[in-house]
């Protein structure tokens, strides 16, 4: 009986110390993939940074500006472009609306564009 | 423990050993019954065994119930996740610097450096061949020299963008070797140059928010975000870089500020220069003409000189002034530009920007009153603006007649644009000085300020700074629909102690809305020359107002101010408008 009682106690022990093992293996593994994972998120934020200077850097108010003049046709709103909404005249009812199809400015020069007659979609997609 | 002297403890001992098995001793066999005085040792040691047992046991129930606690049973305290290490924070050692809106102006980027180890590059000719392809800028020879060096370590090239990186990688010659550096990199170069100034290459700020944050910024994890947009910044340096190009001028300067705030919008002084390469940048490109410079700002004095006299109570707008003769004091004569015959009255002096009628105030108005305003709107002090580099006010000591004389239209007295522009936003909006700031502040909430000249003053004056603009020196700062103020400066340079007669600054300063002042837009050009689209002139009217009206017109969509229409005819009207209008707060005045 006491012999029992002992063996018993040694193989709990050994159960235990081998389940010991086992999850501090487990979390020692899970600790180099924190690891691991805080170099990645370490690398990533250093790429995310650089990614945002180039994005400012590609943002130069100067650049954007050139870039609209030569592809948009677009300039700035002038003053008299704006109105409230109060002051605009309200629709007559019996004047059908004409269904005039509205592309987007461009330039007659270049070439790049494509011709006036296609529609508005591939206009914008240039 | 003597048991004699214990008496009711006997009668327990006995029986305790009568009932108790009789103890075996080992050897014997036999059992002994023990008595007498070997039964009393006996009985003390059990005891004290007892005692010590009973010590033991509690300190383990102690120890076992803790166990049970700490293992089974939850507590409150204690975190239901396991906390780990937390995820890392990027540390650059210098927090980034952004705009208003959140734009990058500043960040600390890692970049590599390339070095080498001479000793393992196998091949230093066809290195040197290959690293010239990726890296251009350094020729073959001089790759060459270095990396048949003796030594065992050479810099190669520091500071290298990502892609030059990846294309050194890509070549896969050995020997070569990266190291991490922290570089600051400033994505808007020159734009921003004066306001965010430069570090050096140990990250010591050196000018600017660089310098003026330096320690604020070591180690901080946040953004500090400017009060600068970096659209309106754009929109006038474009305008000065133009108006600079168009009158051969040798630099500019310029600032939009809120006028509710005191937050400079945009601040800039040509020539610039790019912070990412400060060393190679002349020292007049580094000098801030807005905040370090200061200069004899001419007649947009007269702003201040009117507004003392009628914030006094010298003059009504109704008061009127002989201008016909140039006024002679000593060897100084002072005399008009364009002369314009008969008395004027307060509003035509300042629209017509008459040194004879604006001297003639300041006479009534007097000395010691016109430095005690003067004192007040902050013109005596260097700006308390957050840079390190704002000049000092150049004046006259001793405050003379003659002084008192020149200073009301702008000469003998020189100060930072910076303290112009503040002083102007507080003559126009509704009387309070705030100090100006090139920090964001909090939105919807009231910066507080001091009080220079009455509401009702300053309602006159922004009167009479349309009035400049509509019928006066400043039609060209006129942008449509964004009811523009101000007046025109131009005021001859002192070179070598003399006025010169072709070296001049020709100045606006300005406001907009004049119905509720949001921003106050000030332009001042250095020695700009007057052309054949001029009429040769090259006046704060003919230089300045133009740049004005066209960054009036570009930022006022872009800050949100809604154009007003008004009706030509009421502008043509407006000078009896605003002479009626005073009459009738006089008559509510009283």
């Amino acid at each position: 009986m006491r012999r029992l009682t002992g063996i018993l106690g040694l193989a709990v022990v050994a159960v235990a110390a081998l389940f010991l093992f086992a999850l501090k293996q487990d979390v020692r593994q899970m600790e180099d993939e924190l690891r691991a994972a805080h170099r990645d998120i370490l690398s990533q934020q250093e790429a995310i940074q650089v990614f945002e200077t180039e994005w400012s850097y590609l943002n130069q108010p100067a650049r954007i500006a050139d870039l609209a003049k030569r592809h948009l046709g677009l300039q700035p709103i002038s003053a008299a472009r704006i109105v409230r909404l109060d002051d605009l005249p309200l629709r007559a009812p019996s004047i059908k609306l004409a269904t005039k199809q509205i592309s987007p400015p461009r330039k007659p020069d270049d070439s790049r564009l494509v011709p006036a007659s296609s529609d508005a979609k591939a206009g914008s997609a240039q | 423990m003597n048991r004699r002297v214990v008496p009711p403890s006997r009668p327990n001992c006995h029986p305790v050993i009568d009932t108790l098995p009789p103890h075996t001793i080992a050897g014997h066999g036999a059992r002994v019954r023990l008595d007498g005085s070997a039964a009393r040792a006996l009985e003390t040691g059990r005891t004290r065994l007892l005692a010590a047992g009973l010590v033991f046991a509690l300190a383990f129930t102690v120890i076992g119930g803790r166990l049970v606690d700490l293992t089974l049973l939850s507590q409150n305290s204690e975190p239901k996740i396991a906390g780990g290490p937390t995820a890392p924070q990027r540390e650059t050692g210098r927090a980034d610097i952004i705009d208003r809106n959140g734009v990058l102006l500043a960040t600390t980027l890692p970049t590599a450096s390339l070095w080498a180890n001479p000793h393992q590059v196998l091949d230093p000719y066809d290195a040197a061949v290959q690293l010239n392809t990726a890296l251009p800028e350094l020729s073959q020879a001089e790759i060459l020299a270095k990396l048949t060096s003796d030594k065992g370590f050479v810099w190669l090239k520091r500071g290298l963008t990502p892609r030059q990186q990846y294309a050194i990688n890509r070549l896969g010659v050995p020997g070569l070797q990266f190291r991490q550096e922290p570089r600051r990199y400033y994505p808007h170069a020159s734009l921003t140059a004066h306001s965010v100034g430069f570090t050096d290459v140990d990250d010591n700020g050196l000018a600017g928010i660089e310098r003026s944050f330096d320690s604020d910024l070591r180690g901080a994890v946040q953004p500090l975000a400017l009060s600068i947009d970096l659209r309106i910044q754009h929109v006038l340096t474009q305008a000065l870089a133009d108006t600079m190009t168009e009158f051969k001028a040798i630099g500019a300067a310029g600032i939009v500020m809120d006028v509710r705030t005191g937050e400079i919008v945009a601040m800039t002084s040509l020539p610039d220069f790019d912070p990412n390469h400060p060393g190679s940048a002349l020292a007049d490109a580094r000098f801030n003409r807005a905040s370090l410079g200061v200069y004899e700002m001419g007649s947009v004095f007269k702003i201040f000189t009117t507004a003392m006299a009628l914030d006094g109570g010298i003059v009504t707008l109704d008061d009127r002034y002989d201008t016909s003769k140039p006024i002679r004091i000593g060897r100084f004569t002072i005399s008009d530009f364009k002369p314009k015959n008969g008395p004027l009255s307060v509003p035509e002096i300042l629209m017509y920007s008459s040194n004879i009628g604006t001297a003639r105030i300041a006479m009534d108005v007097g000395a010691l009153m016109q430095r005690e305003f003067l004192d007040r709107l902050g013109l005596m002090l260097p700006s308390t603006v957050e840079l390190s580099e704002v000049g000092h006010p150049m004046l006259p000591s001793p405050w003379r007649e003659i002084n008192m004389l020149t200073i009301s239209y702008g000469h003998g007295m020189a100060v930072s644009p910076i303290r112009l522009v503040s002083a102007v936003s507080a003559i126009v909006n509704g009387g309070i000085l705030r100090p100006a700031t090139l920090l964001r502040q909090p939105a919807n909430t009231e910066i507080p300020g001091t009080r220079v000249i009455s509401e009702q003053t300053s309602h006159q004056m922004r009167q009479l700074m349309r009035l400049v603009v509509t019928r006066g020196t400043g039609k060209k700062a006129n942008a449509d629909g964004y009811m523009v103020g101000g007046k025109t400066g131009t005021a001859d340079k002192l070179i070598g102690g003399k006025y010169a007669r072709d070296a001049r600054v020709a100045s606006f300063v300005g406001a907009f809305p004049m119905t509720e002042p949001r921003y106050a837009v000030f332009v001042m050009v250095d020695e700009p020359k007057g052309n054949a689209s001029t009429y040769n002139y090259a006046t704060g009217g003919w230089v300045a107002a133009p740049a004005v009206r066209r960054v009036v017109e570009q930022i006022g969509p872009l800050l949100g101010v809604e154009p007003i229409r008004t009706d030509p005819e009421d502008e043509e009207s407006e000078l009896l408008y605003v002479r009626a209008s005073a009459k009738a707060e006089k008559v509510a005045a009283n």
